[in-house]
């Protein structure tokens, strides 16, 4: 486990692989929508494509609480300090995973007021394309998700600076 | 087997060192695998993303203490009828009509209040 | 007549409106038109104001609800590109009114957010999207978009794609 791959830390490789075990069977999410693609994040956590079986039911209201955030819908400039905020008030280790489109490259607004894609601003993880990808797409994108937690990688690690602090240079 | 009360001493005093000892523990434990980054907005409240504008620390409506304060008289009054009612058979009617008093001295503070308008929320 | 040459009934609280305003305003109503039931003046921005005003106190008219304001932009009427258009609900009647006001380049209208309060952020967003300012409007500022936006995006030749900022979009310094 290199620095590259995950976050520092002084874990020995096995209890490392025990931890990302148990952290891939309850991977709370902050509850986060931000457009279309929450209501088909909503319908996974639904009855039919349930999300309580991999334990993310617990859409956690308070960053503090989270261990990540899914970002489904585009993020409008208005909204980019705000996701900035909230990512950067949940602790480590966190993931992050752009549902749709309009999360991964801003889809068909290429205009004045939508973010080209959430990674300009926080690292991500996993990229669900769709508009809106169907719940069973969601669920392949939780599923990488959860194989990147059990083996403990992550996008970022905590010494380097998030895409939107090296645009602003801080 | 000293002798009895230094034996539930030990007893009490290995309970406390264990239960204080784990929770250090997992603390400890949790402090040193968890990974740990710093950034300035993990410092600050959390309010939805934004900045948060006022303190929470302010002046509070003074019908919400007068509220617990009869919350916390009539909760004790509710105490102490759990081990009259457990002994009542065997002490009998002595302790009937001593509960009987007690009761009447807190339902004469209870119509008090009423009268007063504290039961009714402005 | 409708769209098909089919009669179709004009409700009578319509017919009184028009008559209404026809009488109390005459000359000052520049133009009108009646479709499916929905009617709609133009208006000169010199009697804005006043046709409002009657709509609003008049006791026959009654119109209580401002029900949206908002502008547009058409670049190739040379003379008069912008417009604002003003619906107003009469909930005692159960009528609708539509008023037209076409403007030049840089002309203002006096606000109308004395008489409905509602107006106060409709005449905010119409000036953010278009530019069109409204006198005596006690906080005309941005609504929708970020304090920093270059520009009126809804006028025509905004451009469609974005072009400023990167990918971001605007400018984070001191943001996060």
């Amino acid at each position: 486990m290199g620095v590259a791959d995950g976050v520092p830390g002084v874990v020995p490789a096995n209890l490392e692989k025990l931890l990302g075990f148990g952290r891939s069977f309850s991977f709370w999410p902050l509850l986060f929508g931000l457009a279309c693609c929450s209501i088909e994040m909503m319908a996974t956590a639904g009855p039919r494509y349930d999300l309580s079986r991999f334990g993310m039911e617990a859409m956690r209201a308070s960053p503090r609480q989270a261990d990540g955030m899914i970002v489904p819908g585009w993020c409008t400039v208005k909204m980019a300090p705000r996701v900035v905020r909230l990512y950067e008030q949940i602790p480590d280790p966190k993931w992050v995973l752009a549902m749709g489109s309009c999360a991964i490259s801003g889809n068909i607004w290429n205009t004045y007021h939508v973010v080209q894609g959430i990674d300009a601003l926080i690292p991500v993880d996993v990229y669900v394309p769709g508009c809106p990808p169907r719940p069973e797409a969601l669920w392949d994108g939780l599923e990488m998700l959860r194989e990147r937690i059990k083996q403990s990688r992550h996008a970022y690690d905590g010494l380097q600076r998030i895409p939107a602090r090296e645009i602003v240079g801080e | 087997m000293i002798s009895p009360s230094v034996d539930l001493l030990i007893q009490f005093g290995v309970m406390f060192a264990v239960g204080a000892g784990m929770g250090l523990a997992l603390m400890f434990i949790s402090h040193v695998l968890a990974p740990g980054s710093v950034n300035p907005n993990k410092s600050i409240a959390y309010e939805c993303g934004v900045l948060p504008t006022e303190d929470a620390r302010k002046p509070w409506n003074v019908h919400f203490y007068l509220v617990g304060v009869l919350f916390v008289i009539f909760d004790l009054e509710a105490v102490f009828m759990y081990p009259w009612a457990v002994a009542l058979r065997e002490v009998g009617s002595v302790a009937l009509g001593g509960m009987f008093f007690f009761i009447f001295l807190l339902l004469v503070g209870f119509f008090y209040e009423w009268k007063k308008g504290v039961l009714r929320w402005e | 007549m409708g769209a098909n040459g089919e009669n179709i009934e004009i409700p009578g609280a319509v017919k009184t409106v028009f008559a209404k305003l026809e009488e109390e305003f005459g000359e000052r109503l520049l133009d009108s038109s009646l479709f499916r039931g929905e009617l709609t003046f133009v208006i000169a921005p010199g009697d804005y104001l006043d046709i409002l005003t009657f709509c609003k106190e008049s006791e026959d008219l009654k119109f209580d609800r401002l029900d949206c304001l908002m502008g547009n932009h058409f670049p190739e009427r040379e003379d008069k590109p912008f417009q604002v258009l003003v619906h107003l609900v009469s909930q005692p009647n159960n009528t609708r009114l539509r008023l037209k006001v076409l403007l030049a380049e840089g002309e203002k209208l006096p606000t109308l957010s004395g008489l409905w309060r509602s107006a106060d952020w409709d005449e905010r967003e119409t000036w953010e999207m278009y530019g069109i300012e409204f006198d005596g409007h006690p906080d005309l500022r941005r609504l929708l978009t970020v304090s920093d936006l270059e520009g009126f995006p809804l006028r025509k030749d905004f451009p469609l794609e974005g072009t400023v900022g990167g990918r971001v979009r605007t400018n984070l310094k001191g943001k996060i």
